[in-house]
């Protein structure tokens, strides 16, 4: 075994230096050490992120201050914001849920929708947001997931929160049905009609899972 | 039709609901057991101990989920497998966005290593798994050996009895009425170790040897310890920081006060703490000052006021419908204003007890704890005491003052550690 004189300790170990105060050790017949040696881990994707990061604010930064030094152009700059701010929204989510495919589907339903909205509000109400969009989002995600499930041989219990989540969230557009407010019915009517289905087929034939699922989720 | 079932899902108990919201990179809230054999670990024959294990250890199937006002153990279908030592002691078990089961099985050359995360079970709850499997790993790695015997592990405990939320068991309502004023303990403070990793530094010493310096001075082995990390952290404090206490956090297991076997979380915390700028500051005068704290706050009805009072938070209804995010956000609040404090934790799981005829093929067990500052956890088997030191700091000053304090009252110790510095050098 090592020694150190000046700590008066035996080491374990190959290595040269004391743990405790870096001295020289002594002594011969080192042991195998007790701990595998793990070296430092650069996280690998680290500096593309940067690189993303600075590129968002050269754009930002020049199309504002082109903007203000020719202001008769109109105010587009914002238009470059929103485009950025929305792009980044939607990675960050994606990054945060990629190990649960399921709940990524629906914040990226969530967040698809508020930022169409958003757009559609500020680029003078067309209305395609909730034309189109919304409804088609919705469908669109849960296809997916019903695929996704069946392909990767998901556990009920692991995606049935998200699809109820979505299909709820799929008979919203009645509410814009109701009050008249859509141009363009077919999007929303095929929206509508696939969450009432994918809903009555979890209600019919999850029953037990789905109520396990509410009072597990729920429980006070 | 395939039979579907319901998986199952039970609550966490009351002192693992602090957890969730708290775990960090930087502290992950998992702990280590660690056996040391003295042949290198069959990953075989250690699966299929685990695979035993596992049997009478139902909740360790779990993964935790969040619901709408708290977060709940779901079984899982994971599977445990055994793997080989790569991570970094103590590695994240818990994160929100990817999950695993709440532990891992590693082995290393002669160790057998078992990382746990705290809101599945305290330091005795997961000793109670950790002992099975190592008496299941050795009975069949050595079935030949062991032919004309037959170990048996005196397992105290029924499976009901290991899943019992003791805290609930054992509360009772009570009006609480005094508030202590919190002490504002000194922080030790420091350049920290990259990428969240933590440095052990062990000291193995004979139990016959510091056993009658402990005699000597009167008292238990807990304070005797206790009043060394104190002296060793005061030698690091600058003096203008002085007036400030020096607090040890002391997890006490209350299975010792009540009659639980739960392998869950059953366990409180005592705060001791030694003002240097008043006191003499001798090893002899921190030991009297911490016997008689212990003393007052080892008491079995303080005891229970603290269960009563961690518990009557968690039965309070207005508290319990706050949605699950905010209840995360009061609760690293209150945990951020408990962590002021105290300095540091000391904690000693005690006497590690196997069968005799298991004891030959055991060298040691080894216990340590995440943190992002620095703390001790203490075991013993048969006649080795085991001192480990886990500390997010690059300095070992206080390790190496504690073990100094040690090595001059005439008592051997042998460090182990692990290497963090990459310019470490190692010998061939």
């Amino acid at each position: 075994m090592r020694y150190c004189n000046n700590c008066n300790v035996s080491v374990v170990g190959k290595r040269k230096l004391c743990p405790l105060c870096q001295d020289r050790l002594i002594g011969d017949k080192p042991q195998e050490e007790v701990f595998p040696k793990i070296s430092f881990v650069y996280r690998e994707y680290s500096s593309f992120f940067k690189i993303m990061l600075l590129v968002s604010i050269i754009i930002a930064t020049v199309s504002v201050a082109v903007n203000i030094l020719i202001p008769e152009s109109g105010a587009w700059s914002f238009l470059i914001l929103g485009g950025l701010g929305s792009v980044w929204a939607s990675l960050i989510n994606l990054i945060n849920q990629r190990k649960n495919i399921p709940k990524n589907i629906v914040y990226q339903v969530m967040t698809i929708s508020v930022i169409s909205l958003i757009w559609d509000l500020l680029t003078g109400w067309k209305g395609w947001s909730i034309n189109y969009v919304i409804p088609s989002v919705c469908v669109f995600a849960m296809i997916s997931m019903a695929i996704i499930s069946k392909i990767r041989k998901l556990y009920i219990e692991d995606y049935i929160l998200y699809i109820i989540i979505d299909a709820l969230f799929g008979i919203v557009p009645i509410i814009f049905v109701i009050f008249g407010l859509l141009d363009v019915l077919y999007p929303s009517i095929i929206c509508i009609s696939t969450s009432i289905i994918s809903l009555s087929t979890i209600i019919i034939f999850e029953e037990k899972s789905l109520i396990a699922e509410i009072k597990r989720r729920l429980h006070v | 039709m395939k039979n579907k079932r319901i998986s199952e899902w039970s609550k966490l108990d009351n002192a693992a609901k602090i957890f969730p919201a708290n775990s960090k990179k930087s502290d992950t809230k998992v702990f280590r057991f660690a056996c040391e054999l003295f042949d290198t670990v069959e990953p075989k024959v250690l699966q299929q101990a685990l695979d035993i294990t596992l049997e009478a250890f139902p909740l360790y199937l779990s993964v935790i989920k969040s619901g709408l006002f708290w977060h709940y153990f779901e079984k899982s279908h994971f599977k445990a497998l055994v793997t080989e030592e790569t991570l970094p002691p103590c590695s994240t078990l818990y994160d929100k966005n990817n999950k695993t089961l709440l532990f891992r099985v590693m082995y290393y050359r002669k160790r057998i290593s078992f990382e746990v995360y705290h809101a599945l079970a305290d330091g005795a709850g997961a000793l109670q798994f950790f002992r099975r499997l190592i008496f299941h790993y050795i009975t069949i790695k050595y079935k030949y050996a062991l032919r004309d015997k037959s170990p048996v592990l005196n397992i105290e405990s029924s499976k009901t009895q290991r899943l019992d939320d003791s805290f609930k068991k054992y509360y009772k309502e009570e009006k609480i009425l005094t508030k202590k004023k919190r002490i504002k303990a000194y922080k030790i403070k420091g350049a920290k170790i990259p990428e969240y990793r933590i440095r052990i530094i062990e000291g193995v010493i004979p139990v016959d040897e510091i056993l009658p310096k402990v005699k000597e001075n009167k008292t238990s082995l807990t304070i005797f310890l206790a009043a060394i990390f104190m002296c060793a952290i005061n030698e690091e404090i600058p003096s203008r920081l002085k007036r400030k206490p020096v607090v040890l956090s002391i997890p006490v297991n209350l299975r010792n006060f009540y009659s639980s076997q739960t392998a869950r979380n059953f366990f409180g915390v005592i705060n001791v703490d030694y003002n240097f700028a008043e006191g003499s500051g001798d090893l002899e005068d921190v030991i009297e000052v911490l016997k008689k704290k212990f003393k007052e706050n080892l008491k079995p009805e303080i005891m229970a006021r603290r269960i009563n009072k961690l518990s009557s938070l968690e039965h309070n209804y207005v508290l319990r419908v706050i949605p699950l995010a905010i209840k995360n956000l009061i609760l690293r609040i209150a945990y951020a204003i408990a962590d002021r404090s105290y300095t540091s934790t000391l904690s000693n799981v005690g006497i590690i007890n196997m069968p005799d005829d298991i004891k030959p093929f055991i060298y040691s067990f080894d216990i340590f704890v995440s943190t992002d500052k620095i703390q001790a956890c203490v075991n013993s088997f048969e006649n080795i005491l085991r001192i480990s030191f886990t500390s997010a700091f690059v300095s070992t000053e206080i390790q190496r003052r504690f073990f100094k304090t040690l090595t001059d009252m005439g008592i051997n110790v042998t460090i182990e550690s692990n290497i963090i510095d990459e310019e470490q050098e190692v010998l061939l």
